[in-house]
């Protein structure tokens, strides 16, 4: 039996609210968080509805890019936990999928305009996701750093590996963080695969038609007994079972049966040693894509015929990709301490294909073991159970 | 330091040296498929045709990812106001991951490192998060030199310009491992990417200082800094190199002002 891995710190900052306790009352309230996004142009003939961090935040490190300020900030909400340091080996695991692109974006249209403009080395340094995990790293004084980037199901992938390093001993604690922040690309990209609803994100719907992008970050603080006791943290949750796998079948479409999300979930369930059935929410990817949300449940049916609940977070949140796993996982964490399932704002007509509903309002019952999954384009699957430190 | 690894093959794939590196791709492929993804297959397929193994799981290790694919789809979008999807899609760091997993079959952990130069390391030290059942487990390591970034350089300012020149070879490293103990002779270790700490100035003192933490005080490294594919080139040739019995090859990621360790050792 591996050394059990707890949650010693949790941090985000999202359209639901700069913090841990405003972003949870958002998700507990279903707030729809969808907006039109009106921060820079981007050249569509509609303006995109997406989820936007509203705080001010470009003065509170100066000399940053957005993506690492919203790490950054996360990060120091989950960090405050770890109050003495001495003697532990702090790791850091970033996740991005992006980094600093909207950097890059600015610097190439430049570029096109002005071949003759001087490049800063910094601007373009920032091109390379790392340095946001380097700058994490600097910050917090980690004695090593990992930067992943497996699309949306990266953050959540953060958390796995985080628990893996902590239990072979690589690290006593590991700070995860993901991040992304809205860009060009993104936005473009994903209308160009005509995957942005107008209406704003309706998981799980029968009209649903498509994702509503995000932006934020999500940050989570693993650790050993060791480090809860040297801080004195009283932990409420574990990381108790990790899945990750590869579909193999589409570089953008979900294996129609879920097949590799299902693989992933049965990792997960594995590792914590625990039966199917016993899961009590699950917190799913829930994009409101056609094709996944639909494959998202019949890969959770050929686990647990009979449903658990579950819901989907996106319509609060928007779809954060590299953030989304993680920074749903850290209010996954608080609904397992208070008991609490949340509503899916977004969704009213049960869809037949489906033939199941998200939770529909905020309900308490005694959870126990929660499961949040992540999935990504080139068919990446990420599942993490949580359960509650009894 | 990560655990040791036993080394069952490697393969090196440098489009620059050899002219018949791309006679393993699928027609298809070629026909739709970015020269990256090209560059990333025929490395991973190389390496599986030699060994025979099947790899259960995936680290893929990339600085740029497919650069060339964002720049054209930002071309899409600044030239034309429509963005064409296969760009956006093959632009995503993980994509020659995604684009190995489903040609050859491999269904379990897929996962991508961006580390810059020290992407190799990084992914190499991760191995210690797969589970024992993920192994036979395949590292491809992939930067792709772009025209883009031949036309940037003389608008690099000077530090740019130190650690991104024109001259840098791009391809792919793949290499199969499989978990700790057993009979295979060469073993596989490294660190994870560790920043600049106080007053070390240069990448050679980061890496002593690096190895000093881990008690492992070795007198010779041989640091690359000059491309992203280096720690490639040099790791396939310790690998291969009979007469060598242990190998460490430093790494200086400048753009995140950091250094890695890779450890090859040959076990007789």
């Amino acid at each position: 039996m591996a050394m059990p891995v707890y949650i010693a710190g949790i941090g985000a900052i999202s359209a639901g609210g700069p913090d841990v306790p405003c972003g949870f009352d958002s998700v507990c309230q279903g707030i729809d968080n969808i907006r039109p996004f009106t921060r820079f142009a981007t050249g569509l003939n509609v303006t995109p509805l997406c989820a936007v961090v509203n705080s001010d935040i470009e003065s509170i490190f100066p000399g940053t890019f957005r993506s690492l300020t919203l790490a950054l900030i996360a990060a120091e909400e989950a960090m405050s936990a770890l109050t003495d340091k001495t003697g532990i080996r702090l790791g850091i695991i970033g996740a991005t999928t992006v980094g600093g692109i909207s950097v890059t974006e600015r610097i190439y249209e430049q570029f096109k305009k002005d071949p003759s403009a001087l490049i800063d080395s910094k601007d373009l340094a920032i091109h390379e996701p790392s340095v946001i995990s380097a700058e994490l790293c600097r910050h917090f004084g980690g004695c090593g750093f990992h930067t992943i980037s497996t699309a949306c199901s990266t953050g959540l992938h953060a958390v796995g590996i985080a628990k893996r390093l902590i239990e072979n001993g690589t690290y006593d604690a590991c700070l995860a963080v993901g991040t992304d922040a809205l860009s060009l690309l993104t936005i473009r990209g994903f209308a160009s695969l005509t995957l942005l609803d107008s209406n704003g994100c309706r998981p799980f719907d029968k009209r649903r038609a498509g994702i509503s992008l995000g932006e934020g970050a999500g940050a989570m603080l693993l650790a050993n007994d060791k480090v809860l006791r040297q801080c004195n943290i009283k932990a409420s949750a574990k990381v108790s079972g990790w899945g990750a796998s590869s579909d193999a079948f589409h570089m953008t479409a979900p294996h129609p049966e879920g097949d590799g999300a299902a693989r992933a979930m049965n990792y997960a369930i594995t590792e914590a040693d625990i039966r199917p059935q016993a899961i009590d929410l699950v917190v799913t990817h829930g994009t409101a894509t056609p094709d996944n949300d639909k494959t998202e449940i019949r890969a959770l049916r050929s686990l647990v015929p009979q449903l658990p609940p579950f819901c989907s977070m996106k319509r609060t949140l928007g779809h954060t990709l590299a953030a989304s796993g993680i920074l749903e996982a850290v209010f996954t964490v608080k609904l397992l301490e208070k008991n609490l399932i949340p509503p899916t704002p977004g969704f009213e007509q049960i869809d037949e294909e489906i033939g199941a509903a998200p939770s529909s309002e905020l309900s308490s019952r005694p959870l126990h073991h929660v499961l949040k999954n992540s999935f990504g384009f080139g068919g990446n699957n990420a599942s993490v159970l949580f359960s509650k430190v009894e | 330091m990560s655990s040791y690894y036993a080394i069952i093959g490697s393969s090196l794939v440098c489009p620059s040296i050899s002219s018949d590196w791309n006679a393993c791709i699928p027609a298809s492929m070629k026909r739709r498929d970015p020269r990256i993804w090209h560059i990333a297959y025929a490395a991973a397929h190389k390496v599986i045709t030699e060994t025979n193994v099947n790899p259960v799981s995936i680290i893929a290790a990339t600085a740029l990812g497919a650069l060339d694919e964002t720049k054209n789809f930002l071309d899409t979008v600044f030239d034309t106001g429509f963005g064409n999807p296969r760009h956006f899609i093959a632009s995503v760091h993980n994509s020659m991951a995604g684009k190995i997993a489903l040609e050859l079959k491999i269904t379990g952990p897929n996962i991508t490192v961006c580390e810059g130069q020290n992407s190799l390391a990084s992914a190499i030290s991760l191995l210690d998060s797969l589970d024992p059942s993920a192994f036979p487990a395949l590292i491809v390591l992939i930067d792709e030199h772009i025209g883009l970034l031949d036309n940037l350089h003389p608008s690099f300012s000077p530090l740019c310009k130190d650690y991104l020149n024109t001259e840098w070879v791009d391809g792919a490293f793949a290499v199969i491992v499989d978990s700790k103990a057993n009979s295979h002779v060469s073993h596989i270790r490294a660190s994870a990417a560790v920043p600049r700490i106080g007053s070390i100035t240069s990448a050679i003192d980061m890496i002593k200082n690096t190895l000093a933490d881990n008690e492992d005080a070795l007198p010779s490294v041989n640091l690359c800094k000059s491309s992203y594919l280096e720690p490639g080139i040099a790791a396939h040739s310790a690998i291969n190199d009979l007469n060598v019995n242990r190998s460490l090859i430093g790494s200086y990621a400048p753009a995140s002002d950091s250094v890695a360790i890779i450890d090859i050792i040959r076990r007789q």
